[in-house]
């Protein structure tokens, strides 16, 4: 369902790809169209005035309008299956990025503890691989993400903008930029600390754009961040999919 | 032991802690003076230019050695123990290098708690992360010696190169310095899996010199890729010696 031949990636300072178009031009336009409306959503205030349904915020509610809503329902039971999780690792690997998986299939892990377990050596341990979605919007009236680099149990994270052809505005900025600490010293960010605007200097950006989807690598070092809006209509919001792979 | 008080920190392309001194200098010339025999250390087959003493390389002579000399003796005890990986993860976390080890310091009561989850999800029950300490005694040849460019193994969490040569010994013209390198060729800009990456796809960034007392720290990173360039002292016996220690992760 995502289309990755045109993804190209940057390198430095971390893997970031940009495939576009990312979906089949109907089926976007289905996304679009059938995105949730604002009151399923839950307001976070502490994140740079986000909204977001999903799995964690209003689960509920998220899993009861993704199974009654025909794109979303398709779309979730695509990333959530193996295919979708393997098709990405190779799709990464195939630009250059071995993440040193996949992790052996459930029998042979099985048969590995099994053994471990009869010679009285340690249970080894296989991360499992995971993926969800989660929508989230932001009202171009200041909504922003701080620098940060992911979670460290995060893999692969995808950013799709949803929105019309016409619908943006790009002075009201909602790019996703790739930021570098000012302060060096903090460029190693594995746990996945904060920083504030004013503490990293902007080395791309990524325009808010239809039909695109970001793919980020977590990395050391892989800082981005959303700078705050600048539109003044706060019914306007910057609405995103955001699609992580992550290990237990 | 490490004195971790004179740290000079790197952080781009990726972090590098250099301790000088690294040691207390009377420990450092105890040790320096006491450095094994190049004779009872084995050749390595594939790079001829490369001396090592460990657990896999003349096992029998590490062993022996590290039995019959006293200093070596504590020293390789202290680099085995929790408390030295402990300081490690805690030094490299005081200069901005946190990484996400804590699991391999649970309490038992801790590990009983995840163990017990596990089960209620229908997982088996993971040991969770484990770390130890290994450690080598090398040596390169001034004549032909070399490290190729490369990241370290996944496995590998900290690495650490503490210089053995007594004061003198060694001349920072032999070369022998650690090449801090960037991938030219984006095939290599990731790298995780330590991939070889031919010499001349990478450019050197920064070349810490082999001296005295000094013990070079990294993070195994994505691009954490370094190399020591070929020596050239034709005929020359120098050797430039050192002690490797690796932290990492037992699989």
């Amino acid at each position: 369902m995502i289309q990755y031949q045109n993804i190209r990636f940057d390198y430095e300072p971390y893997p970031i790809g940009l495939a576009t178009p990312a979906f089949a031009p109907d089926l976007y336009r289905a996304m679009v169209e059938s995105w949730p409306p604002l009151e399923l959503f839950e307001y976070k205030a502490d994140k740079g005035d986000k909204y977001s349904l999903s799995q964690v915020n209003n689960g509920r509610k998220y899993r009861r309008y993704v199974n009654s809503t025909a794109p979303w329902r398709e779309l979730h039971r695509f990333i959530r299956s193996g295919a979708f999780i393997y098709g990405a690792i190779e799709m990464v690997k195939r630009h250059g990025v071995d993440l040193g998986l996949p992790i052996p299939g459930f029998l042979e892990r099985l048969y590995l503890k099994a053994r471990a377990i009869k010679r009285g050596n340690p249970v080894p341990h296989y991360p499992t691989l995971k993926s969800r979605f989660e929508f989230s919007a932001m009202p171009i009236t200041g909504g922003n993400i701080l620098p940060h680099t992911d979670h460290p149990k995060k893999l692969i994270t995808m950013v799709v903008p949803i929105l019309r052809e016409d619908e943006w505005n790009a002075a009201w900025g909602g790019g996703t930029s790739v930021v570098w600490p000012k302060d060096r010293s903090k460029s190693f960010n594995r746990m996945n600390h904060y920083l504030d605007f004013d503490q990293v200097e902007t080395r791309k950006t990524f325009p808010f754009e239809p039909n695109q989807c970001i793919v980020f690598i977590k990395t050391n070092n892989s800082w981005h961040a959303v700078m705050p809006m600048t539109g003044n209509d706060p019914k306007i919001l910057r609405k995103t999919l955001t699609i992580n792979i992550e290990s237990s | 032991m490490l004195n971790f008080n004179k740290v000079d920190m790197r952080y781009e392309p990726y972090p590098i802690a250099i301790l000088r001194p690294a040691l207390d200098d009377g420990l450092y010339t105890t040790l320096a003076d006491n450095f094994p025999d190049e004779k009872i250390f084995d050749v390595l087959p594939k790079f001829p230019y490369k001396l090592s003493l460990s657990e896999k390389w003349a096992p029998r002579n590490y062993r022996r050695f590290l039995r019959e000399n006293e200093p070596w003796r504590e020293f390789h005890a202290y680099v085995k123990t929790d408390r030295f990986i402990r300081d490690m993860i805690e030094f490299l976390a005081d200069n901005n290098v946190d990484l996400p080890l804590h699991e391999a310091f649970e309490t038992p009561a801790k590990r009983l708690k995840r163990g017990l989850r596990s089960i209620k999800h229908g997982h088996v029950p993971s040991r969770g992360l484990r770390l130890r300490s290994r450690f080598e005694f090398s040596s390169l040849k001034a004549d032909g010696g070399r490290v190729e460019p490369h990241t370290d193994a996944p496995r590998k969490v900290i690495t650490l190169v503490l210089s053995m040569i007594k004061p003198g010994e060694w001349d920072t013209a032999y070369g022998g310095g650690l090449d801090v390198n960037r991938a030219k060729d984006n095939r290599y800009a990731y790298n995780w899996q330590n991939r070889m990456v031919p010499w001349d796809q990478i450019e050197t960034v920064e070349t810490v010199p082999f001296v005295p007392n000094q013990c070079i720290v990294f993070v195994k990173t994505h691009n954490s890729l370094h190399s020591v360039r070929e020596m050239t002292q034709k005929n020359s016996k120098a050797l430039r010696k050192s002690v490797t220690v690796v932290i990492e992760k037992v699989l």
